[in-house]
């Protein structure tokens, strides 16, 4: 009895990792938002996209988000994410989907490449659950940004974002799509 | 009444209206996304996504503006004139990043 699969959450399973796949998200974002199995997410990936997925361990480091750029894009989708979080119930993926497809409107509007992809956005609410990530708020303008966390208690200098004190080469970068 | 008051009130009204009509279609096609993009609570998106077009007219027909000035933040207003560093050339995306994280921030802090 308990062994039968719901027919119709297995079909909502599959739509949400067509969406995933969509956006872009690697196998091991499928595999985790999911209960489909490897052979089935491989099979749909090649339906979606027409190719394998990409091989190899996903990039594993909290560092990559505090550097001056990735740091903006990603408390911009970091805030996003924690506001649809407060605002209605939704189940986790839908949240990273939703929270995902709002940040990359924004920021193409202003004509920069969406840099955070689904799968770090992914990493990064990962991080902020296992609590090596927060949000600190910037003593200067009062914004949230990403920091790992414990790193500006009480005690410590007060927390100054980058956007607030760039770095001195910050936004020198000629490439298209880049922040300037 | 003068003329120009009597057309004010009328810009008010339409403005109301199509901006019910707006915020009513956002959330009939994507609540979540809309709550985001309004900056409305999920009971107040429900109501307004409930009401019929004759509701919509009369409670459009005021002569207050129903959506009001989002951030009453003075940086994120100086951030989207691009005048928060006036040594830097315009078209700094920079500025704008920084004005789209402060406003996510804010309702964040609402909601």
């Amino acid at each position: 009895m308990a062994t039968q699969k719901s027919l119709i959450v297995e079909s909502q399973q599959v739509a949400r990792a067509v969406r995933l796949i969509e956006l872009g998200a690697r196998m091991a974002v499928l595999e985790a938002e999911t209960d489909l199995s490897h052979e089935r997410l491989v099979r749909l990936h090649r339906e979606v996209t027409g190719k394998s997925p990409s091989k190899g361990q996903l990039p594993y480091s909290t560092d990559w988000f505090i550097s001056w750029q990735p740091n903006i894009h990603a408390s911009l989708f970091l805030n996003i994410h924690q506001h649809l979080d407060k605002a209605c119930a939704m189940e986790g993926v839908d949240l990273l989907t939703k929270a995902w497809e709002l940040y990359r409107s924004d920021v193409t509007a202003l004509g920069v490449d969406p840099m955070l992809t689904i799968t770090r956005a992914w990493r990064l609410v990962k991080f902020v659950e296992s609590d090596m990530l927060c949000l600190t708020r910037c003593s200067d303008c009062g914004g949230h940004f990403v920091t790992h966390t414990n790193e500006w208690g009480a005690g410590f200098k007060p927390f100054v974002c980058g956007l607030c004190e760039p770095p001195a080469r910050a936004g020198k970068s000629r490439r298209s799509g880049a922040i300037h | 009444m003068s003329a120009t008051s009597q057309q004010l009130l009328n810009e008010i009204r339409d403005t109301n209206l199509s901006f019910l009509m707006l915020a009513q279609s956002m959330i009939r096609l994507d609540k979540p996304q809309a709550l985001f993009r309004l900056g409305l609570s999920e009971a107040v998106a429900d109501l307004i996504s409930q009401l019929s077009p004759q509701q919509l007219v009369r409670v459009a027909s005021r002569n207050l503006m129903l959506c009001t000035m989002r951030f009453d933040d003075e940086l994120v207003w100086s951030l989207l004139g691009d005048r928060h560093a006036p040594g830097q050339p315009s078209e700094q995306t920079a500025d704008r990043l920084h004005a789209s994280v402060l406003m996510a921030g804010l309702h964040a802090a609402m909601a």
